[in-house]
């Protein structure tokens, strides 16, 4: 119970003496809109950024072909032709790329079959949260062609196993001066322009698979825009700073003999950063709070609807942020190293993660940063429709890096 | 014989190499105000560190009100009272908001901790600007609220590191004034260190001469003094010359003779043989069984020997000549 109303007192402590910070402050809730809203405004509305992924042909007939020009015309995905599937996988292996787009042989016919066919999308297992994305695009760019090719089917598939059904006689055609061929294309043409109605349906249930391996299980809702991985780009990003006024209190503390003295009292060090870090924390998730309340309200962007989960999210970045802060602030020894180390570790954590420009292809290394995890599991809610259990793992490596931070910092802290 | 509320036996610190605290032991007595006198850099602040419990020492123990500080560290914090040598204060807060930050951390609450806040802040004489911020005041009075916070928690024992650096003599006044009144009436026992002999000879009962992490000389003031003898005469030569200190050492009214360090030299293991070798001024450094008869005997042994005398000095009986006398430098650089 001591030890709780301890925290408490240093809590607001700390907040009163942050207070006095209002450059800070500014920097940490403001700045990060300001990004936001240029960048959006650059990158321009709905641009979702560009995927960049191999593609391979190995089909010889027309849909392959058309596939392969609707890729093209997409506008969100940056592609490299390849000819073959091994080359395209091993790059991808290597990280080169982050997915691979492999139309197989024979899909043409294949789609013609019982069975159908499968587009296939091999991706890079690291970054299998981006991969949702792609896989996205190619339904996207690939859906009309895919339905005149299940319609097609439909159609020979009734030809040829019972012309009859239609009432049509060969000789009556042959009498008619029309031949089989003529008219399976023109019902095929017609029923075409019935089915497109219902193109929605085979979009949800289609026959054409598009198979992504390994498979992601995050649905995809809709294609992501810009503000989907700038709001918690740049709010995750500016949190950071707090790491900075916090580094700024505790060398000033220490220089001024405010922590000698706090030691002297009964207090625990866990207690006293417990203290220290709190209110950083409850900054931060309150910094992203706003944020991405005020981009929602601006730019039109959809929050997701998974309260819980965002919530939870939220939590822990903010934690992550505390974590982390309260370990760099604690490792400082001079004021050289206050007024630099912070700052310049969060913009280079802020670039490595891709928290700086929108990409979905991030080199591996972003998998570091916590940003990455914060930033990924807040898109897998707004963009992807994710829920709780899609971003469990993402709530488990903040939580695991706030915790792990701040127990570092709890252990290498010297009061003297 | 009183109880002692502090004991420190044989506390050594060291950091890498350099020894800051070097096989240091002194007991305080229950309601005894006890200095720790020294020059800069002498250990006094690594000691109260150690015998606060911030400070792990490397060897030896401490031992305060029976409980042994780095075992029964919870303990032992809630009995004393630290007032640091820095302004351990938060400067854009004011001064109540300050001491009662410290007040809730020993845990007090409602209405003792605003009863308590008020008394010490009364107590330092800072209730009038007590809702002032920290920054606006002057050095004095931020050291006043520096000495309010260590009192906060009815401290038994009060460590107060070098309280009166960088004072006005007003609120100097006042903090010797209030010191002497918490022993007086409250039966406080305090460590004071400083590295002003006035300070240690006005306020203290008995003081711990510190020098270079040892502790030299444990006496009263008056022992100390006493110890000095006749006094000390401080005599500049034109040259350290050996046959002159032997043969003023042997004079009937002196108990010793010898060559001071040079100015600028720090180590008086650095001692005679540097001296000697210099063309510049030599001090040669006297204590007298009685200052008159060495002064003239001094006098007359420079003028049959044809000695040229370049300055005459006769030190004033006091803690600043002990040290000199103990250590060979003065306790202010
Ligand atoms: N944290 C530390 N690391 C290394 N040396 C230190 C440290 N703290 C003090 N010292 C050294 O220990 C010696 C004693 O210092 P201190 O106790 O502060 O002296 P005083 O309080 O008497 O001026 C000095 O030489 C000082 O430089
Ligand atoms: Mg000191």
């Amino acid at each position: 119970m001591n030890a709780l109303q301890q925290i408490w007192t240093v809590m607001r402590k700390e907040i009163k003496v942050a207070a006095e910070f209002r450059g800070q402050w500014l920097n940490v809730f403001f700045t990060p809109l300001a990004f936001i809203a240029v960048m959006g405004m650059t990158f321009g509305d709905g641009g979702a950024p560009t995927a960049a992924v191999y593609l391979v042909n190995e089909d010889e007939g027309r849909l392959g072909r058309q596939i392969v020009s609707a890729l093209r015309n997409e506008p969100t995905l940056d592609l490299e032709i390849l000819s073959g599937r091994s080359e395209a996988d091993r790059l991808v292996g290597e990280g080169r790329r982050m997915a691979a787009i492999v139309i197989p042989s024979g899909l043409s016919e294949a789609v013609l079959t019982e069975q159908g066919g499968a587009i296939e999308v091999i991706v890079d297992p690291a970054q299998e949260q981006s991969a949702g994305v792609v896989l996205g695009q190619v339904q996207a760019a690939t859906a009309p062609m895919l339905i005149d090719a299940e319609v097609e089917r439909g159609v020979r598939t009734a030809f040829n196993t019972a012309p009859e059904t239609f009432g049509f006689e060969t000789t009556d055609l042959k009498a008619l001066g029309v031949d089989l061929e003529t008219v399976e294309r023109f019902l095929t043409a017609a029923i075409q322009g019935v089915v497109s109605s219902q193109v929605q349906d085979a979009i949800d249930d289609p026959l054409v698979r598009i198979e992504l391996k390994p498979a992601s299980d995050v649905a995809l809702r809709q294609a992501p825009t810009i503000f989907d991985y700038l709001t918690p780009g740049y709010s995750v990003f500016f949190a950071f700073f707090l790491m900075g006024l916090m580094a700024e209190i505790i060398y000033e503390e220490r220089v001024g003999g405010a922590l000698r003295r706090i030691f002297t009292l009964p207090i625990g060090k866990t207690s006293f950063l417990l203290g220290k870090m709190l209110p950083y924390a409850l900054i931060a998730m309150l910094q992203i709070i706003v944020v991405f309340s005020v981009s929602s309200l601006l730019f039109n962007f959809d929050l997701g609807d998974a309260p819980l989960a965002f919530a939870l999210l939220v939590v822990a970045t903010g934690l992550t942020v505390g974590g982390l802060s309260i370990l760099v602030a604690v490792l400082i020894r001079s004021e050289g190293q206050a007024n630099s180390i912070p700052s310049l570790l969060a913009v280079v954590l802020a670039a490595v993660s891709g928290a700086l420009f929108p990409s979905i292809q991030l080199p591996a290394l972003a998998q570091l940063t916590p940003h990455y995890w914060a930033i990924q599991g807040f898109l897998t809610i707004t963009a992807l429709g994710g829920g709780l259990t899609d971003v469990a793992l993402h709530l488990c490596v903040l939580l695991t890096v706030a915790v792990t931070t701040f127990a570092v910092a709890v252990w290498r802290f010297q009061p003297t | 014989m009183p109880a002692s509320i502090l004991e420190a036996h044989n506390l050594v610190k060291k950091y890498g190499d350099l020894v800051a605290v070097n096989d240091v032991s002194f007991a305080i007595e229950e309601g005894e105000i006890f200095g720790l006198l020294g020059p800069n850099g002498a250990g006094k602040s690594t000691t109260i560190s150690m015998l606060s419990g911030l400070l792990p020492p490397t060897a030896g123990k401490a031992i305060i009100a029976g409980l042994d500080v780095v075992r029964e560290t919870a303990k032992v914090k809630q009995i004393i009272g630290v007032a640091p040598q820095e302004l351990a204060l938060y400067p854009t807060l004011t001064g109540r908001e300050n001491v009662r930050f410290f007040g809730e951390l020993y845990g007090l609450r409602g209405k003792a901790l605003i009863e308590r806040v008020d008394e010490v802040l009364g107590y330092v004489g800072m209730l009038e600007r007590a809702n002032d911020r920290v920054q606006t005041y002057s050095g004095g009075m931020k050291r006043r609220i520096n000495l309010a916070a260590a009192l906060v928690n009815h401290p038994r024992l009060l460590f107060l590191d070098e309280p009166t650096v960088g004072v006005d003599p007003q609120s100097r006044n006042h903090i010797f004034e209030s010191v002497e009144r918490l022993n007086r009436e409250q039966g406080v026992s305090i460590l004071y260190t400083t590295h002003y002999m006035e300070e240690a000879e006005r306020l203290c009962h008995r003081v711990g001469i510190i020098d270079r992490g040892r502790l030299i000389a444990l006496n009263t003031p008056r022992r100390l003094i006493e110890s000095l003898g006749g006094g000390v005469i401080q005599l500049g030569l034109p040259g350290a010359d050996e046959s002159v200190r032997s043969a003023v050492a042997a004079l009937p009214a002196v108990r010793a003779a010898s060559f001071l360090a040079p100015e600028g030299a720090g180590l008086p293991e650095a001692d005679q043989t540097s001296a000697t070798g210099g063309q510049g001024k030599a001090i040669l450094k006297i204590e007298a069984l009685h200052s008159n008869e060495a002064l003239l005997q001094v006098l007359h042994y420079c003028n049959e020997a044809q000695l040229q005398i370049l300055s005459l000095d006769l030190l004033e009986p006091n803690l600043e000549t002990v040290f000199l006398n103990l250590t060979g430098k003065s306790l202010r650089d």
